[in-house]
C-alpha cells in the first residue's frame, strides 16, 4: 500500500477536515478542543451508515478502529487508513505495536503519549489548525536537517554509522547505542544525531535536553544521497519523494533504505553492511583499483 | 497539590471521555466547569448538560473536549486518578491553578508545557515537589532516561 493520501472529510454542517498523510504512521496531538475527537467521530459516523451526512474523499478507505476485534481486523484487512482515538486501550502495548508494524494499512493515531514501539517520524507529528469550521494539519516540530558541528557529537548509530561520523569528526563522536538512549547524552553544547524517520517517540525528550539536533531520515538514507548513486532512479525517487518509494511493507524509511542500499551494492566493491563501513563511503573514489558500477573518480562523494 | 503518576497499570488508567460521560452529575457542572468549558473549549455552559460551541453549535456536555472533561473530573471526582494525557497544553494554566486549590491525582505521561505557570505538584515516582516547568521537565526527563524500552 502506498502511504501518501490527500484526505477531505466534511459533513453537511460544513465542518471540514482537509489534510495529507505521507507515511504509514501519522500522529495527531496538540491542544484540547481543536477537533481531534470530532474528526474521529465523523469517520466513525461515515463508517456506520451510508447516509450519515459525512462525506469522505480519499483514494483509500478510511476507517475508525475500535478495541473490539481490532486484532482480527488488522491481520485480515489491507489497503485501509485507520484512525484511532486516544481512548483506544491497547495503543501503548507492545502487542499493538507489533500488529500495526506488520499490517499493510496506514494509521492516524490520536495520542500525546510517546509510543516507543512504533517507528514514526518526528516530521509526521501534527496538530490541528482551526479556522472556523475548517481544519487542517500543521507540523508540531520544525525540521532538523542541518548538520552543525559541536564540541560533542553523539549518534544513535553504532558500527558503520559511528565509523562514518568518527572518520569525519574524530574521537569527539560517540555512540548512544540506540535512539532511546540518545537523550541521556543531551547537553546544550552537544549535537545529537538520530534517524528522523523513527525517532518520533523520543523527540520530546531530545528537545527537553536543549541539545542541537541533526535528524536525517536514517544513516543509510544519508549514504544513498552519495554522488555515486545519483544515476539510480529508485534512489532519486526515495530522496525526492520518500512517500512514493516506501510502502506499508516497510515500517519506516530506515528499513527501506537499508534494504535498497544492501541490494544495489551487493557483490560490488561498495557492498554495504551495517557492521563495518565500506571505505567506498569514506573516500572520493574507488580505493580497491577495480572499476565498479559506482565508479566515481571524478565525483566528490560528500 | 496534584500528585503526578508518570506510569500507571492498565487497570487504573481511566478512559477520560467514557468515564466522564458515564459518571458526571449536575454537581460536577459548577463554576469550575463553566470556567474550563469557556477557557479550553471557548464554549458556554448554558445549563447542566447543554453547551453552546462556536464551531459545533449547541452540543451536549458529552461532546466537550477530552481536556475539559479531564479538568472537570479532577475537580469533582477524587475516587480515580484522572487521565491528564487527555489534556492539551492549553489546559496547563487551569491544571496549575487547580493544584493550588485542592488535592488530586493525575496520570501524565507526556511533558506538558507549563510555561511560566506555578503549581504545587508531587512526582509520585521520586517524591520530588515541583513548582515550575523546569522542575517538572527535569523529573520527566529523568523518568524517561531510566525507562527500559
Amino acid at each position: 500500500m502506498e502511504t501518501k493520501y490527500d484526505i477531505l472529510i466534511q459533513n453537511k454542517r460544513d465542518i471540514q477536515f482537509k489534510f495529507t498523510i505521507r507515511r504509514k504512521f501519522t500522529i495527531l496531538r496538540g491542544n484540547s478542543a481543536t477537533g481531534k475527537s470530532t474528526l474521529f467521530q465523523m469517520v466513525s459516523d461515515a463508517n456506520s451508515s451510508r447516509f450519515s451526512g459525512v462525506t469522505i474523499s480519499c483514494n483509500a478507505p478510511i476507517k475508525a478502529l475500535y478495541e473490539t476485534g481490532y486484532k482480527y481486523e488488522l491481520e485480515n484487512e489491507s489497503g485501509n487508513i485507520y484512525i484511532i482515538d486516544e481512548d483506544f486501550g491497547p495503543l501503548k502495548s507492545k502487542e499493538f505495536a507489533a500488529i500495526v508494524s506488520k499490517s499493510e494499512n496506514c494509521f492516524i493515531l490520536i495520542t500525546r503519549e510517546s509510543l516507543p514501539g512504533i517507528p514514526y517520524s518526528y516530521k509526521e507529528i501534527y496538530e490541528i489548525k482551526t479556522s472556523g469550521k475548517y481544519h487542517s494539519f500543521e507540523n508540531v516540530y520544525t525540521e532538523y536537517d542541518k548538520f552543525h558541528e559541536c564540541d560533542h557529537i553523539v549518534t544513535e548509530d553504532e558500527d558503520a554509522g559511528l565509523e562514518y561520523y568518527q572518520h569525519l569528526y574524530g574521537d569527539k563522536v560517540k555512540s548512544s547505542f540506540g535512539n532511546s538512549n540518545l537523550s541521556k547524552f543531551g547537553q546544550p553544547d552537544t549535537l545529537l544525531i538520530g534517524d528522523g524517520c523513527a525517532i518520533g517517540a523520543f523527540i520530546q525528550d531530545l528537545l527537553l535536553t536543549k541539545s542541537i539536533l541533526y535528524l536525517p531520515e536514517s544513516f543509510e538514507w544519508k549514504l544513498l544521497q552519495n554522488g555515486m548513486f545519483q544515476h539510480i532512479a529508485d534512489i532519486k525517487t526515495l530522496i525526492e519523494y520518500p512517500e512514493k518509494a516506501v510502502t506499508t511493507d516497510y515500517t519506516s524509511i530506515e528499513k527501506y533504505s537499508s534494504k535498497l542500499l544492501s541490494d544495489i551494492t551487493r557483490n560490488t566493491p561498495a557492498q554495504y553492511t551495517k557492521s563495518k563501513l565500506n571505505p567506498c563511503y569514506l573516500q572520493q573514489c574507488c580505493c580497491k583499483g577495480t572499476k565498479c558500477d559506482f565508479y566515481t573518480r571524478s565525483k566528490k562523494l560528500y | 497539590m496534584v500528585k503526578v503518576y508518570f506510569e500507571l497499570s492498565d487497570d487504573k488508567i481511566i478512559s477520560t471521555s467514557k468515564y466522564f460521560n458515564n459518571s458526571y452529575t449536575d454537581d460536577w457542572l459548577d463554576d469550575w466547569a463553566k470556567k474550563v468549558i469557556s477557557q479550553v473549549d471557548h464554549s458556554t455552559l448554558i445549563s447542566p448538560g447543554l453547551v453552546d460551541s462556536p464551531v459545533l453549535g449547541p452540543i451536549t456536555i458529552r461532546e466537550i473536549s477530552g481536556g475539559a472533561k479531564a479538568l472537570i473530573t479532577m475537580n469533582s471526582d477524587n475516587s480515580v486518578i484522572s487521565n491528564a494525557n487527555s489534556c492539551g497544553e492549553n489546559c496547563a494554566e487551569l491544571l496549575a491553578e487547580l493544584s493550588k486549590k485542592k488535592d488530586f491525582s493525575i496520570y501524565l505521561a507526556y511533558p506538558m508545557d507549563f510555561n511560566n505557570y506555578t503549581f504545587d505538584m508531587e512526582i509520585t515516582r521520586t517524591g520530588k515537589i515541583c513548582h515550575n516547568a523546569d522542575e517538572f521537565e527535569k523529573e520527566y526527563l529523568l523518568w524517561r532516561q531510566n525507562m527500559t524500552f
